[in-house]
Order: structure tokens, then C-alpha cells, then sequence
């Protein structure tokens, strides 16, 4: 063989023998924690609403949002669009509140006051909370199921202005910019699964970065989903002033069952003159079993807001999770030379489904996006990329690359492609490619040839194949989403 | 003929001409010489009057005319050539056809008649010929499919119909072997008359073996730091361009 | 624009009542009208219609106009030129029409020759042709080793201007046949059905050129039943018009046949085109290759979209999209939608799709040979325009 093959992702030997030692554990995240709770029971209405809102001591105005919103969403219909086989969700057969704290009188005040069982699954999750055994330079609030138990390193990025903190505790400490960005990038009405978040929405972190401040750290939010039959809402919200700059982290897991859970959150990202926000997430929720049974349905809306010139929000996605996903991150580019962009891999196994991708919106003069989409299909699932790159008349000099490569990985399978590109402004310049093919032969075969198993082989192809997604994220990350990836094509063989 | 005086110019938004002064004379072939980002291209650029190449300060002569106030075609029609360092492709449009028109174009705008097909074909076939080039080069689209040397020589065709009075050939050598190298070389030789000058932009020496430049110039950091006869060339490949950084 | 259904469904039962159609043919229309009966009027909810201005089916107000130039897209072969012209009190084909081209109206077709097309709530518009159509024709040809090479032209000259015509053909080629279809609108306003069936190793070289007049349409929908070894090679020139709607599906049925299609939108003026192109590999070892160059100027809409499905075990399928639009002023708008659909792996794929003005480096290097900035853009929309057209 003289053609010299090039295969990405070789080096890094260390690297790799993490991620086999990880890969050889199938869903490790899968257990429950045995813990007393509070949970409303299953059933939507006003009522619940109201009982979520008063839980949590919630202002007035609040409640007033939540039951526009609940009113809104009862007018509206589950979206059909995507390429998605949703069963019919039942919605009062859904708990919409369940916290480990039977009693609010008895909520932890600290994080030495947290229930030890709920600590030893952070730990176990592999995101220890305790100071002594915190990572260094990740400041980590972790949601279990509606609330949140615990935010790591908060006097430490107070010090410097920054606030980070679980939402509940920002409505009641921050009042005034709850109320002034809350749904003002992801409105109310958006779209149904939006509506019926902002309606019960539980808990979810707050990020507020002052002006001109450099995040000392990066800040990461644990999502866990532990109980049975409840849903899990949360709500997301960073606020990025002039001249600042933050990098976030989001991860979720949940308990292997046999019955599905919902997940539908939002997260609203807001960047002013010169601001930059960087938000990765590795999505890992409950895939369902190799029958497709069980699993998360995934159904969130993030939606970022360039509002300000020279601002800048990239969305990095590591998606092998959840049965159903149902996801476009998405950026809104509306002040003048701002950047969007959208690094993407999606690999679905067995029955999962994904429809994701992103929409950029060029309202400013000069904006930017680049999208990057690697999706991965094996078994019997199937997986879409849907985009969309709108440029509005008065968006001069747009530009946009859009790249989605498609594997596919077995015969019973599916890897499509729905890119929407709309130009109204003749300066503007958009440009899209994408490729659907199965792993190359004279890649494996060569990999073959110099002894790589056919296991190994198509690891390490898939690897190269989303290297240009994994170099975007943060390096504990990647790691973490080079293992996952490595557990999803289990069975990608015969 | 031609002078550039104390220009400074930008592409993008870079700036890149710092001052550059140079006269060329009717006749005259001038080497412009010098490392990468030296700014040799710009100013190939800037005199064919290429987009977002961009004058802050200085003057251009050329024929007694402000050449930078000119549009590109018209700085064409006045007898500017420039090969290009990477022509493009022109995918459906076959290469008589843009010849005929560019000839046309320009002759409209000299007050001259236009020439029939019939002719048109009779003259280019000869230039075909008396330049060593394939004539298949003329029912292909305009450089679509063409290998890098086809392109280059193909650029020294255009020139050869198109007859201009000041050519500027911007590293028509680079990525061609020998044989190519002497068909364009050729080409060039051929054109030189006492009122037609050269600026040939090269980073090597090996294309003034074949064409013998009257001056070698060489271009630093956006300006002529240093020119000498053509023995200059040969002392600058034996000791390259490390020296203009003590 | 809510009495439209209403509209369609008069029309249609009124023809049901005074048509003299089999009883088959009958059961068939009205089978299309019952389905219209549970039909939204096309908004922009629907992807087929998603960016089209459905308001302009709406006929009132229509003014006669004349057509915009177009440089036609001639293939010269040495060939018989038959022509069908269309018009209001029927057809009628030219005198040269050899005996191995089988010529008679739709009205006359047997039940076994019938295709059912599936019209569903995306193609709405096409679905009222199988309830209204009451012109066109059927033909099949036969192509024997002595014949010359046929080239037949369909003209629909229909002269009310402020009426829908609904016109349905269909194209029966017989194995190892090869002929070229050419269709042109001289005038009317048309929604038009084609059927193209290619037997095993029939060959069709298709020219759609819709060059309209600026209050003219033409709501289009193109079926082609692909049997093994066939091929198809289809230009499409859409220009002008007050709406042009053009849905082209093509089904592979067999194995080794290829599809090879170039189209140019080219919208002006107030034009408003779409241009769907839906290519089902329903069976293994198929080629399909869609090029689309679309140009906008003045304050007109293109909408572009290449469809390709890939069947499960449709390997060896080899599928290739290019979509390339310009905008040449700020009022133009274009929307451009490639999709793979792909559920085969043995499979490659790709599509691109670009939306941009004209390359200024290549407007800068005709420039330089002494071209006018204005031939520079001809020349180069031109070139533009090439690239669907030979391809």
C-alpha cells in the first residue's frame, strides 16, 4: 500500500488509554440514588404552577410569566416538523417537581450542609463537590432532578463581580436582571416546548459576567435527573457585559429506566459590545436500552443573543445521549462584525433519534457564523441535521460557511440533511457543503493492515472524523466526549 | 513610461506599500525581486487596479495619465497588462470568445474598429504558432481544467494578442518545470520592442536566465530597498534575502 | 385567497357534471376532488410552498405583457421536429408525426395506461390538475432502427389569459428508445402534469423553457418512472413570469439508469420562482446529478431545492447536488434548500450550495483585459448560466 492515508486523531497516547479504560464500561452513569424526596404529584394545571412558584417563594411578577406562558402553551401544538418518530407525550402523567429536600424549612444553606448521598453522587458522577476534591478551575452548580444541591468556588467569582448562581437563588438575590433578560432572547411563546418550560421551569443555573471581566474560571453546570416519572425544566440564563468573556460547561446524565422522561429546557445567552461566550455541552442523558426502550426525551431550546458589536457566542455540542434529541442551538448575530458559531457532533445508536443543528440570523452589518456538524448514525437509529442561515436585507457583507458531514455506520440506519439558507442581501456571501457516506475502506482496510482491530479501527476513524468539533472544546471535555463516543458505537460492528 | 511615486498602498486592511518609488522607460524590462510579503504583488495589483488594493498617498504616472483614477478596463485599453499570479476560472466562456471581446472592449475604447470573427481567427491562430503553444487551448473555457502551467502560459497568449504596452507578469514562474519555464520566457522575448516595457515580479532568479532584465529591484517590507543591474539577481539567489534583516 | 379551494372544487364538480369521460376517469377525479376537499388553500406553512407567493394564483387584475429575453438553449441535431401545439379547443401535431410516435388526447387514455401520482397536502396545487385537467395528450413512442431521430416540441398556446388552463401528458417511451422532449409556454396561464415513463433502456433528453411573460404562470409537476439502463438528461430554463412553480420527481425503479439534470432560474423582475427537484432512489446502483444556478435581480424571489431519498438497501447509490445562486440587487431574495434523505450506506453523497454576488476577482480579471464592468457581469452570468446547462 504506497497511498499514504491521512487518519486524524492518532497522537496523544495518554489521551487514549483514558478513553479505552472508560470505554470499556457501558452507561456507568446509570444507577439511582436512593434518597428521600419531595415530588409533586404527576398532573399539569394552574395549581401545579402555582405550587412550583410558591415552593420556591417566587415573586409575584414571576408566577405572572409562568401562568402567561402555561396559557400560551395550552394554544399551542407539538411541533411536527422534525424527523422525529415522538410517541405521544403524556403530560399529566409527568411529575413536575421533585426536590431531595422533603422540607424547605430543612434546605442546605452550604455545601457542607447537603445531604452526604447527594455528594457521593456528584462524586460517583465523576464531579466531586467538596472543597478538598473540587476540580481546579471548573466552578460546578449541580441540579439534582429540580433544584439545585450546590454551586462550588461562588466567593471566589464573587470577588471579582462575577455572579454564578443556581436560578432560583437569582430571582430572589438579582431581581432586577431576572426580570430583565428572562425570555428576552427565548420568548415565552417561542415554541411549545419552550412555552410549557417557562412555565414550569424548576431550577437551572444564573451566570452574570460584569463588565470587562475575564471569567477566572470556567463555569459548569451538572444536570441529573434522578427520580422517577418527573420531568426535568431547567432554565438557563448568562449575561455576558461589555468587554467580558466566559467559558461554560453543561453535562446531564440520568438513571437507566424503562420508562421515558422529558427534558425540556431553555437557555438564553446574552453578549454585549466585545463580549464573548463560549458554551459546551456534553449531552449524555439515558439513550434507552439496545431495544429502544427507556430513555430521555430531549426537547431544549438554547438561543443566544449577540446584541452588542464585536460580540461573539459559540455553541460546542457533544451529543450521544437521550432517546429522542430535539435541539438547535442557535445564535442571533445583531450587532455589527459579530460571530456566530456552531461545532457539532451527534452520534445516535440503536433507536435513538436526533434532529439538531442551528439557525444564525445576520441582522448586523459584517456578522459571522461558521457551522460545523458531524453526525454519526449506527444500528437503527437516525440522525438529522436541520439548519438554518438567514441574512436580512440590511445584513451587508455577511458570511457564513456551513460544513455537515454524515457517517453512516450499518445497513439499518439514517443520515440526512436539511439545510435552509436564505440571502436577501446581495454583499452577503453563503456558502454550504455536505458529504453522506459510510467509514472509508481504504481507511479501515489500512488501519487493518497495520494490526488496529476493526473495533479500535473505527474508533479512531470516528475520532478524526469529529476532531474539528473535539479541538473546540475545553481538554477535561474532550476527553470525556472522546470516551463517549467510544461507548455509542459499542455494537457498531456485524 | 511608467512612474510610481513615493506610493503607499493597502490591501484589505493591511498596509503593505510603504513608499515605493520606481520609473520605468519605454523599453525597459524591470525584475522586481524580494521575499514573501514584501509587497510584490500588491503592486502588480495596485497598477492593474485590483479591489481593496487601495492608494492612501503618492502618484502614478503612466503616459502622462493619473493610472490610479482609471478604472481596470480602462487602465487596459491604455495598454496595462498583468499576468496573473493565479488566474481565474471561467467555467462556459471559451477562450476565443473572451479574447475576441477583451480586443473588441479595447479597441472600442481606442476609436478603433472592431475585428470581425474571420479576421480575429486568422491572427490568433498565427500568434498560436509563432509562440509554441497548442491551439486547443483557444475551444477550452478560459482556464477551466487548466493545469498551472497551462494557466500561465495561457496568460502569456492573452498578452501576445492583446499587445500591450506595459506588462506586468506577477510570478508567472513559480510552479512551472523548465520546459514550461522556456515557453513563457519565449513569449515574453518575443513581445519585447523598444516601446513596450516589462515589470516581471519574481521571488527566483531562474526565470531572468531566460528573459534579461535592463534593472533588478528588490522589494522589502513595501519598498525598493535596493536596485542594481542584472548581475543583482544572481547575487541575490547566491545570497538569498537573509541580509536585509541586519 | 380562502375561496381558493372553494374555487377548485366548483370547477371541478361542474366539469364532473358535463364530462363525458369513462366512468374510471370519472371515479379518479372525483376521488382528487374529495381528497381536496380536506385541503388547506398552500400557505407557507407547507415546505413545497414555503416561499411562494401563493397570492399571485389569484388571477384578477392580470394585464397582457410581452415576453423578457431569453438566449435560447438550442441543441442543433439533425433530427424531425414534431410539434403539439396546445391550445383552447384542443391540440394538433404536425404532419411529419412518423407513425412511430402515437399521438391522442389524455381524454382518450385507458384505464391501464392511467399513473396515480401521490398528491398529498405539500403538492395541493398539482392534486387539483387530477381534478380539473381536461387538456393535453398522451404518447408513446416506439423507436424503430430505421427512424431519424425525433425531436418533439410541445407549445401550450392557450389564449385566455385570465383563466387556469390544466393540462396533463403523458410520455410513454418504449425500451431502447431514445427522443427529445422539448416543451415551451407561448401563452396562458398553465398547471401542467407530466408523465414521463421510460421503458428499460429508453433514453430522454428533456428541455423545459419556460420564458415568461411578466403576468403569466405556470404551476408544473414532473414525474419520471425510471425502469434499469434508462437515462434522462434535463435543461431547465425558467425565466420570468408572474409565478413559476416546478416540482420535478424522479423515481428510480430499476437499476443502472441514470439522472443527469441542469436547470437556470433567472427571475428579473417582480418574478417569483421555485424549483423542486425530488430524486427517490427507490432501487440499488443509480445516479442522480441536480445543478441549479439561480439568478435574482430587481425585487424577485428564487426558491431552489434538490430532494434526494435513499431507500433502505439502495446501495451503490451516487448522488450529487449543486446549488449556486446569485443576487444582483438588493431587493432580490433567494432561498436555497439541498437535502439528502439517506437511510442506504453504501452510498456517496455530497451537495453544496452557495448564495453570493458575482466573484469579484473574476469580474476584476475581465476587467483587466480591457472589458467593461457591465459585459464583465453579462460574460460572467453567462458563464454562470453554463454550468447547468452543459452540464
Amino acid at each position: 500500500m504506497n497511498q499514504k492515508l491521512e487518519i486524524k486523531g492518532l497522537e496523544g497516547d495518554e489521551e487514549n488509554a483514558v478513553v479505552k479504560a472508560r470505554a470499556k464500561q457501558k452507561y456507568k452513569e446509570g444507577f439511582v440514588t436512593d434518597i428521600e424526596s419531595f415530588t409533586i404529584p404527576p398532573g399539569l394545571d394552574e395549581d401545579t404552577i402555582r405550587l412550583i412558584s410558591a415552593r420556591k417563594e417566587e415573586p409575584m411578577w414571576l408566577l405572572d410569566y409562568r401562568l402567561d406562558a402555561f396559557r400560551k402553551w395550552q394554544q399551542m401544538e407539538s411541533p411536527s416538523w422534525a424527523k422525529l418518530n415522538v410517541p405521544e407525550i403524556d403530560f399529566q402523567a409527568i411529575s413536575y417537581y421533585s426536590s431531595p429536600n422533603a422540607n424547605i424549612e430543612n434546605a442546605p444553606k452550604s455545601l457542607d450542609e447537603v445531604d452526604p448521598k447527594l455528594i457521593e453522587t456528584y462524586d460517583k458522577l465523576g464531579v466531586p463537590l467538596h472543597e478538598r476534591e473540587r476540580l481546579a478551575g471548573v466552578a460546578v452548580d449541580a441540579v439534582f432532578d429540580s433544584v439545585s444541591v450546590g454551586t462550588t468556588f461562588k466567593a471566589e467569582l464573587e470577588k471579582v463581580g462575577v455572579i454564578f448562581s443556581s436560578f432560583s437563588e437569582a430571582v430572589h438575590d438579582h431581581p432586577e436582571l431576572i426580570k430583565k433578560y428572562l425570555g428576552s432572547v427565548v420568548p415565552a411563546q417561542d415554541n411549545y416546548f419552550a412555552a410549557l418550560n417557562a412555565a414550569v421551569f424548576s431550577d437551572g443555573s444564573f451566570v452574570y459576567i460584569p463588565k470587562g471581566v475575564r471569567c477566572p474560571m470556567e463555569l459548569s453546570t451538572y444536570f441529573r435527573i434522578n427520580a422517577i416519572n418527573t420531568g426535568q425544566f431547567e432554565r438557563t440564563l448568562i449575561v455576558a457585559e461589555e468587554g467580558s468573556y466566559v467559558s461554560y460547561l453543561e453535562g446531564c446524565t440520568a438513571p437507566m429506566r424503562d420508562e421515558n422522561q422529558l427534558h425540556a429546557a431553555v437557555v438564553e445567552l446574552v453578549a454585549m459590545d466585545d463580549a464573548k461566550i463560549k458554551y459546551s455541552t456534553v449531552q449524555n442523558w439515558y439513550p434507552g436500552d439496545e431495544d429502544g426502550k427507556g430513555g430521555i426525551y430531549n426537547f431544549v431550546t438554547k438561543r443566544g443573543n449577540c446584541f452588542g458589536k464585536n460580540s461573539k457566542i459559540s455553541w460546542t455540542q457533544v451529543e450521544t445521549g437521550s432517546a429522542i434529541t430535539w435541539k438547535y442551538p442557535s445564535c442571533i448575530l445583531r450587532g455589527d462584525n459579530s460571530s456566530g458559531e456552531f461545532y457539532s457532533v451527534a452520534l445516535t445508536n440503536n433507536y435513538q433519534q436526533a434532529d439538531t443543528g442551528t439557525k444564525m440570523i445576520h441582522l448586523g452589518k459584517n456578522t459571522k457564523s461558521t457551522v460545523i456538524s458531524k453526525g454519526i448514525s449506527v444500528g437503527k437509529s437516525q440522525n438529522a441535521y436541520r439548519g438554518l442561515v438567514r441574512v436580512a436585507k440590511k445584513a451587508d457583507h455577511a458570511r457564513n460557511f456551513t460544513q455537515c458531514d454524515s457517517l453512516l455506520i450499518g445497513k439499518s440506519c439514517g443520515a440526512h440533511t436539511f439545510p435552509y439558507t436564505e440571502s436577501a442581501n446581495m454583499t452577503a456571501k453563503l456558502e454550504h457543503e455536505a458529504t453522506t457516506s459510510k467509514i472509508s475502506e481504504d481507511q479501515l482496510n489500512y488501519c487493518l493492515q497495520r494490526g488496529i482491530t476493526e473495533e479500535d479501527a473505527i474508533s479512531l476513524i470516528v475520532d478524526g472524523f469529529c476532531k474539528e468539533v473535539f479541538k473546540e472544546l475545553p481538554m477535561e471535555f474532550a476527553v470525556e466526549a472522546k470516551a463517549l463516543l467510544d461507548i455509542s458505537l459499542e455494537g457498531a460492528i456485524g | 513610461m511608467l512612474k510610481v511615486d513615493n506610493v503607499f498602498a493597502s490591501a484589505g486592511n493591511k498596509e503593505i506599500l510603504k513608499g515605493l518609488s520606481l520609473e520605468v522607460k519605454p523599453g525597459e524590462v524591470h525584475a522586481i525581486m524580494g521575499p514573501n510579503g514584501a509587497g510584490k504583488s500588491t503592486l502588480g495589483n495596485l497598477l492593474a487596479g485590483m479591489p481593496h488594493v487601495e492608494s492612501q498617498s503618492g502618484v502614478i504616472d503612466y503616459l502622462g495619465k493619473d493610472l490610479l483614477g482609471l478604472e481596470p478596463e480602462e487602465r487596459a485599453a491604455e495598454g496595462v497588462f498583468l499576468a496573473f499570479q493565479y488566474p481565474v476560472e471561467i467555467p462556459g466562456v471559451n477562450n476565443m470568445y473572451f479574447l475576441r471581446t477583451a480586443l473588441n472592449a479595447q479597441r472600442k475604447y481606442r476609436g478603433e474598429e472592431p475585428m470581425d470573427s474571420a479576421q480575429f481567427l486568422r491572427m490568433v491562430k498565427q500568434k498560436i504558432k509563432d509562440m509554441n503553444m497548442r491551439d486547443d487551448l483557444l475551444k477550452r473555457p478560459v482556464n477551466v481544467g487548466f493545469s498551472g502551467g497551462e494557466k500561465k502560459r495561457n496568460e502569456v497568449f492573452q498578452m501576445g494578442v492583446l499587445e500591450p504596452k506595459l506588462a506586468i507578469l506577477d510570478e508567472t514562474d513559480s510552479g512551472l518545470d523548465i520546459d514550461a519555464l522556456k515557453v513563457v520566457a519565449d513569449g515574453v522575448n518575443q513581445l519585447r520592442s523598444p516601446d513596450r516595457s516589462f515589470i516581471i515580479i519574481t521571488h527566483y532568479q531562474r526565470l531572468l536566465d531566460y528573459i534579461q532584465p535592463d534593472f533588478v529591484h528588490v522589494l522589502a517590507d513595501g519598498k525598493i530597498v535596493k536596485s542594481g543591474p542584472k548581475e543583482l539577481a544572481l547575487e541575490l539567489e547566491e545570497q538569498g534575502y537573509g541580509w536585509l534583516n541586519n | 385567497m380562502a375561496g381558493l379551494i372553494t374555487d377548485w372544487m366548483t370547477l371541478a364538480a361542474k366539469q364532473l357534471d358535463d364530462d363525458v369521460s369513462p366512468a374510471w376517469l370519472k371515479a379518479k377525479k372525483e376521488q382528487a376532488l374529495e381528497q381536496l376537499s380536506v385541503l388547506k388553500t398552500p400557505d407557507r406553512k407547507l415546505e413545497y410552498w414555503r416561499y411562494t407567493d401563493t397570492k399571485r394564483l389569484d388571477l384578477s387584475g392580470y394585464e397582457p405583457s410581452l415576453p423578457s429575453e431569453l438566449a435560447l438553449h438550442d441543441r442543433a441535431e439533425d433530427c424531425e421536429v414534431v410539434t403539439i401545439r396546445l391550445h383552447d379547443a384542443g391540440f394538433e401535431v404536425s404532419e411529419n408525426c412518423p407513425i412511430s410516435l402515437l399521438v391522442k388526447s389524455i381524454k382518450d387514455i385507458n384505464e391501464s395506461e392511467w399513473i396515480d401520482l401521490d398528491f398529498t397536502q405539500e403538492t395541493v396545487i398539482n392534486l387539483v390538475n387530477t381534478a380539473n385537467f381536461c387538456a393535453g395528450v398522451t404518447i408513446k413512442y416506439n423507436h424503430t432502427e430505421t427512424s431519424k431521430p425525433i425531436k418533439l416540441i410541445v407549445d401550450y398556446d392557450f389564449s385566455k389569459e385570465n383563466e387556469w388552463r390544466y393540462v396533463r401528458n403523458q410520455f410513454q417511451v418504449s425500451q431502447n428508445s431514445k427522443i427529445s422532449i422539448q416543451e415551451q409556454w407561448s401563452s396562458g396561464q398553465t398547471n401542467v402534469v407530466n408523465v414521463f415513463d421510460l421503458e428499460a433502456g429508453a433514453e430522454i433528453q428533456r428541455l423545459q423553457q419556460a420564458n415568461l411573460r411578466t403576468h403569466q404562470r405556470l404551476i408544473s409537476f414532473n414525474q419520471f418512472q425510471l425502469a434499469g439502463n434508462t437515462a434522462v438528461r434535463g435543461v431547465n430554463q425558467h425565466l420570468g413570469g408572474a409565478l413559476q412553480h416546478h416540482i420535478h420527481r424522479i423515481n428510480f425503479n430499476g437499476s443502472q439508469a441514470s439522472f443527469k439534470m441542469g436547470t437556470v432560474n433567472k427571475s428579473i423582475n417582480n418574478n417569483n420562482i421555485a424549483d423542486l427537484v425530488e430524486v427517490n432512489h427507490h432501487k440499488k446502483n443509480n445516479q442522480s446529478e441536480v445543478t441549479h444556478r439561480s439568478i435574482a435581480d430587481d425585487s424577485s424571489q428564487i426558491f431552489t431545492n434538490a430532494k434526494a431519498y435513499v431507500a433502505v438497501g439502495a446501495d451503490d447509490s451516487q448522488i450529487e447536488q449543486d446549488l449556486k445562486n446569485i443576487l444582483l440587487s438588493p431587493g432580490a431574495k433567494i432561498f436555497s434548500k439541498p437535502e439528502l434523505e439517506v437511510y442506504a450506506d453504501e452510498v456517496v453523497a455530497a451537495h453544496g450550495s452557495t448564495i453570493g454576488a458575482l466573484d469579484e476577482q473574476s469580474l476584476f480579471y475581465l476587467q483587466s483585459r480591457g472589458i467593461g464592468i457591465k459585459q464583465a457581469r453579462e460574460i460572467m452570468i453567462e458563464s454562470f448560466e453554463q454550468e447547468a446547462l452543459t452540464c
